[in-house]
């Protein structure tokens, strides 16, 4: 195979990735913001604690984790400060307006990074895993097993997820709450109860996207405020409220910043991403999949 | 009024509640029996819909008690209330707008039974029968609205009667104590306000107990066995239709002086 051909494929296998990756943080995004009507600002930083607990649990001494484990373990640590945010922080605020929201979310970003600044200092912590430097080389085609290891646990959730919304009765209760919270109190169901799992929930999707995600590049204290850009980006463009679409919308990202990353600057990747969201926005300010609203 | 001795269902008792300065109930006290079909009447702004806000939690009560089934449900949480067994609808008919009319019946259902994760994963036996069963249920009362061939349309594009329909439906669903029902016959036409007639009518004969709010006097006086009158935040009348329509103070709290 020529070898630009096996370039070109490997750059769509890590904007496949890297796509995953998004969709996976944005998600978590767009879950809570259909439940509970608000942006959670420190999505990213969940996703940093993710990284960090999983930095914790690749170094503890004396022990070795299968990898399965560890990736559970961070999920489930995630999802247990997922529910406290939502406790301590969220849940007095959730009939408050966005501006309230804004600035508590926020306040839950700074805090987060200041804890992990103080607790690890701004170095970068590398977190490998057995796969991240194992190579399989299929007809010149490179690629990291930690990439595809991300790909398929990235489908596997999303199915999953599909799964449990349209079939589960917690799932159903999470549409009918992103529908009508009002109409959901008429039919027994408790939307604080659901507000708290659906950030459970996304919280750990998020803790799920730093274990597969964080061995490809380094963890740091600010770390998150990029990644809920990102996927604030893919909800918008997605159209707000679609989960579907903002699905979609972070492969569209994924595979632009890898494709103009490769082939043009990676330096830039971000100004491009950002500046083609901006364009798109021009075109059409109900986002891609989104159902134009009438003013 | 009280049958063979049983105890009142409902008691509501010296309900008071006020907006801002402005006094909205004061002191309303009525008791429904099981079996029974009450209305609630009075002029615009008279405390109706306050009141079926208090009773289904909606809004805070200041002072007074509701008591269900001989417990007290005062300032419960609506969805703790509606799962002991009391549901309503609203004036402005609510429904899940972007759910088919059979899902927004099922959503109803569903929230009744506690849920075992890992049975849902398995699709046990319980689970399937509990989802036929439930199923079966809610094509039965399409069936009796006529709303089955709609069954797998999204409600908002539903003709307003039509969603009326369904949200009364819906309310029925779970097999609920104690219907409650805003203006069940309020923007429909003519003939939808009989079919609406024909089905509260119908349900009470069943056995079901049912509190209407309703403006349409013609329905009230059709349907209701007894009738509770409000003015300005006041019960000023209980009685049955007869008694009412020749009472003094009603003639005077909707015509004037």
């Amino acid at each position: 195979m020529p070898i630009e051909v096996a370039i070109f494929i490997e750059h769509i296998i890590n904007g496949l990735t890297l796509g995953a990756f998004y969709a996976l943080v944005t998600l978590g995004l767009s879950l809570i913001f259909g439940v509970a009507r608000l942006v959670n600002f420190a999505h990213g930083d969940i996703f940093m604690v993710g990284g960090y607990t999983l930095f914790l649990l690749l170094n503890l001494s004396g022990v070795d984790l299968p990898y399965p484990l560890i990736i559970l373990i961070v999920v489930v640590i995630t999802a247990i400060v997922g529910l406290l945010v939502e406790r301590v922080v969220i849940h007095p605020i959730l009939n408050q307006s966005w501006r309230v929201q804004a600035v508590a979310t926020l306040g839950i970003s700074i805090v987060l990074q200041n804890l992990a600044l103080i607790l690890f200092t701004s170095d970068p912590k590398q977190t490998p895993t057995p796969y991240s430097r194992q190579i399989i080389e299929v007809m010149d085609i490179r690629i990291s097993v930690q990439r595809l290891i991300v790909l398929v646990v990235v489908i596997v959730a999303f199915v999953g997820l599909q799964w449990f919304v349209k079939r589960t009765q917690l799932g159903k209760a999470m549409r009918a709450v992103s529908q009508n919270r009002e109409m959901c109190q008429i039919v027994g169901i408790d939307v604080q109860r659901i507000a708290m799992l659906t950030f459970a929930i996304s919280a750990g999707l998020a803790g799920l996207a730093a274990a597969l995600m964080a061995p490809l590049f380094s963890v740091t204290p600010t770390m998150g405020l990029l990644i809920t850009l990102k996927a604030l980006a893919a909800v918008i463009l997605g159209g707000l409220g679609q989960v579907n679409g903002a699905f979609y919308a972070a492969f569209l990202l994924g595979m632009i910043e890898a494709l103009f990353g490769g082939y043009v600057s990676y330096q830039f990747r971000d100004v491009v991403s950002f500046g083609i969201f901006v364009l798109i926005l021009f075109v059409r300010p109900q986002g891609l999949f989104g159902r134009k609203v009438g003013l | 009024m009280p049958r063979n001795g049983a105890q009142p269902l409902l008691e509501v008792s010296q309900l008071t509640k006020h907006f801002l300065g402005v006094t909205a109930l004061l002191d309303v006290s009525f008791d429904i029996y099981p079996g029974e079909l009450l209305s609630l009447i009075g002029p615009n702004g008279s405390g109706k819909t306050t009141l079926f806000n208090c009773v289904s939690g909606f809004l805070k009560l200041d002072r007074g008690q509701v008591r269900f089934k001989g417990e007290d449900i005062s300032n419960v949480r609506p969805d703790k209330i509606a799962l002991k067994g009391i549901r309503r609808t609203f004036q402005d008919v609510r429904t899940f707008q972007e759910m088919t009319v059979l899902e927004n019946l099922m959503t109803a259902l569903q929230q009744h039974q506690e849920e075992n994760m890992i049975e849902r994963v398995l699709g046990t036996q319980r689970i399937q029968q509990f989802e036929h069963a439930a199923r079966e249920r809610a094509l039965e009362l399409l069936d009796m609205v006529d709303l089955r061939p709609w069954q797998h349309m999204q409600a908002r594009h539903l003709a307003y009667g039509q969603r009326k329909l369904l949200e009364f439906v819906t309310a029925l669903m779970p097999d609920p104590d104690l219907i409650m029902l805003d203006e069940p016959a309020a923007g429909v036409s003519g003939e939808m306000v009989d079919r609406m007639k024909q089905h509260i009518r119908a349900l009470n004969a069943q056995g079901k107990t049912i509190l209407v709010v309703e403006h349409n006097m013609r329905v009230v006086m059709d349907i209701s066995e007894r009738i509770v009158v409000l003015d300005y935040g006041r019960k000023i009348a209980e009685g049955t239709p007869s008694e009412i329509q020749t009472n003094e103070l009603v003639r005077e709290a909707y015509f004037g002086h």
